[in-house]
């Protein structure tokens, strides 16, 4: 039963970053339950962090807490220096920190969008500049979160879906200078992701129904639904896939269905 | 064990990258129905193998080219294990040849097992598939993505393979039914022995690639059986390439250190030879 999946990361360290809510606290709780000590890097939400700590350290694992502005200058420096303070290796990479704001391009400002670049694109690569050193002694994997924003145009994710665009050409950069020392770079890019967010925007109940029609039978994503993903990126049973996006939108962008409408323009009883 | 109590359905599950995805199902806990074409003796060897797991092993044979080569395949399963939770579209077939020089008949051929097969052998298996909710797996090629020497009847037919599978995960949501495809980069099977070259095959690929080697149908199989599992829930209608990193990147150096230095080919690929210092 060797590749049945249960303690992948055994020995291993992982560092998270958004690690304090959302995808990152999943994919920080996954990583650790099969076995990696996990580095929970978050912005301000101290308690989120220390929550994920909490639920790691009560299944046995290992977690350590650290705060860091990752937008500031040199902060992606900063954080690996913190890093290493309680970690003598880093195998798994994941950069969450992520902030959406919606915005149509009309009310568009530039500190928006500047800010969505700042934290989707610029503190990612310094992230991972910052962390490969130990990347590389470890032959390790770095797993990026980019969204299907990034192709397809989401109503007013703009300022996100760009910087996500430029991540997935950085990704491209990054899969193929590092793949050469060992360090394996891929991308999960998820649909729309319900990780309490939602409700805070005005559009957030038509995209949730919108996603619950379009996704037949699944609903809209949790954390959990992603984190699977990111583990098996990070994991030895995708060692043959480098520089790829995998998209997981549970078929939210599959297709075009001329007919979802049919029924309020023709009547109940149309017929197909 | 997250396949405990599923059937899976394989075809080409008797060789190659599909015997290596059967053997990894099998260790996750399904049984398997394997189809095969003709080699009876190959079929048999891989039941064995695979029982000696503790599973069930049906072995149904079929040309699943030709509707009434379906209709009995699946008149077998339903007298046999009666079960598909999961089918895996593996079995391939292509003839090599530039676009120049492409018959009809080797064409029509690659498309017949490639594309043909598929849409006919997933009509087949929909009515199990749609009893619980099951899952597609299809695997392709790096060659529908980009183009091989020789390779266009494969490649082309493929894409047009991965895009039935689109298809399917865009028709069949409705019942639940899952679909993608990987794409798997060159891998040491028999099929690589097609090639004119196989050897150059083999060094290109070592090394452009991640590991310094071949791709091996473990490292396919790996992530097809991941596709089929609760996992990869969230994945529909994609195609997972697989390549170890061969089409990653044009690299304008990388030919260039045996001109400048006059020194042997293999430091080419070593790191310190790249200027831009972008490995230091």
């Amino acid at each position: 039963m060797s590749q049945v999946q249960c303690r992948r990361f055994e020995g291993q360290v992982a560092l998270v970053t958004g690690a304090s809510r959302g995808i990152g606290a999943a994919v920080a709780e996954r990583l650790a339950a099969e076995g990696a000590s996990v580095a929970v890097a978050y912005n301000s939400d101290e308690q989120g962090a220390r929550q994920v700590v909490a639920a790691i350290e009560k299944l046995g694992g290992r977690a350590v807490a650290i705060s860091q502005e990752l937008t500031q200058n040199r902060g992606p420096k900063k954080l690996l220096d913190a890093f290493k303070e309680h970690f003598d290796r880093l195998d798994v990479l994941v950069p969450c920190a992520g902030h959406s704001e919606i915005l149509t391009l009309e009310e568009m400002t530039v500190d928006v969008w500047q800010r969505s670049f700042a934290i989707h694109l610029d503190a990612v690569l310094e992230t991972c500049q910052a962390a490969y050193p130990m990347l590389q002694e470890s032959q390790g994997r770095i797993v990026l979160l980019s969204t299907v924003g990034s192709h397809a145009a989401l109503t007013g994710f703009a300022a996100v879906g760009a910087a996500k665009a430029g991540l997935e050409s950085l990704l491209q950069y990054m899969a193929s200078e590092w793949i050469r020392t060992g360090v394996r770079v891929n991308a999960v890019s998820c649909g729309t992701v319900d990780t309490g967010n939602l409700e805070r925007w005005a559009i957030g109940p038509k995209v949730r129904a919108f996603v619950q029609k379009k996704t037949t039978g699944l609903g809209i994503a949790k954390p959990d639904s992603v984190s699977p993903i990111v583990a098996f990126l990070a994991a030895t049973e995708s060692r043959y896939i480098v520089g790829q996006s995998v998209v997981a939108d549970g078929g939210m962008t599959l297709g075009i269905d001329f007919e979802e409408w049919v029924h309020e323009i023709y009547g109940k009883d149309a017929r197909l | 064990m997250q396949l405990e109590g599923k059937v899976a359905l394989v075809t080409g599950g008797t060789r190659g990258i599909g015997l290596e995805i059967s053997h990894r199902l099998a260790d996750r806990g399904a049984d398997l129905i394997l189809a095969y074409k003709k080699d009876v003796e190959n079929a048999k060897a891989a039941k064995d193998a695979l029982e000696a797991k503790g599973r069930r092993v049906q072995l149904v044979a079929g040309d699943l080219r030709k509707p009434e080569g379906v209709t009995a395949l699946f008149d077998q399963v339903r007298e046999g294990l009666d079960q598909i939770d999961i089918l895996v579209l593996n079995a391939a077939f292509g003839t090599m040849g530039e676009v120049e020089r492409m018959g009809r008949f080797s064409w029509r051929a690659s498309y017949d097992t490639n594309v043909l097969s598929p849409m006919l052998t997933a009509q087949a298996a929909l009515p199990w598939l749609k009893r619980k909710g099951g899952v597609i797996t299809a695997t392709s090629t790096l060659g529908a993505h980009t183009a091989y020497p020789t390779y266009v009847a494969i490649g082309s037919s493929k894409a047009a393979m991965e895009s039935l599978v689109k298809y399917m995960a865009f028709e069949w949501a409705k019942y639940g039914i899952r679909a993608n495809s990987v794409a798997a980069g060159p891998v040491e099977t028999r099929a690589i022995d097609w090639f004119r070259y196989p050897e150059a095959v083999r060094i290109f690929t070592a090394r452009k690639g991640l590991a310094g080697r071949m791709g091996m149908p473990a490292d396919i199989a790996d992530v097809a059986v991941w596709l089929c599992t609760d996992e990869s829930r969230w994945i529909w209608g994609q195609s997972i390439v697989a390549e170890g990193g061969i089409l990653v990147g044009v690299d304008y150096e990388e030919w260039q250190a045996p001109a400048d230095e006059g020194t042997d080919e293999t430091t080419a690929s070593d790191p310190a030879e790249v200027s831009t210092g972008g490995a230091a």
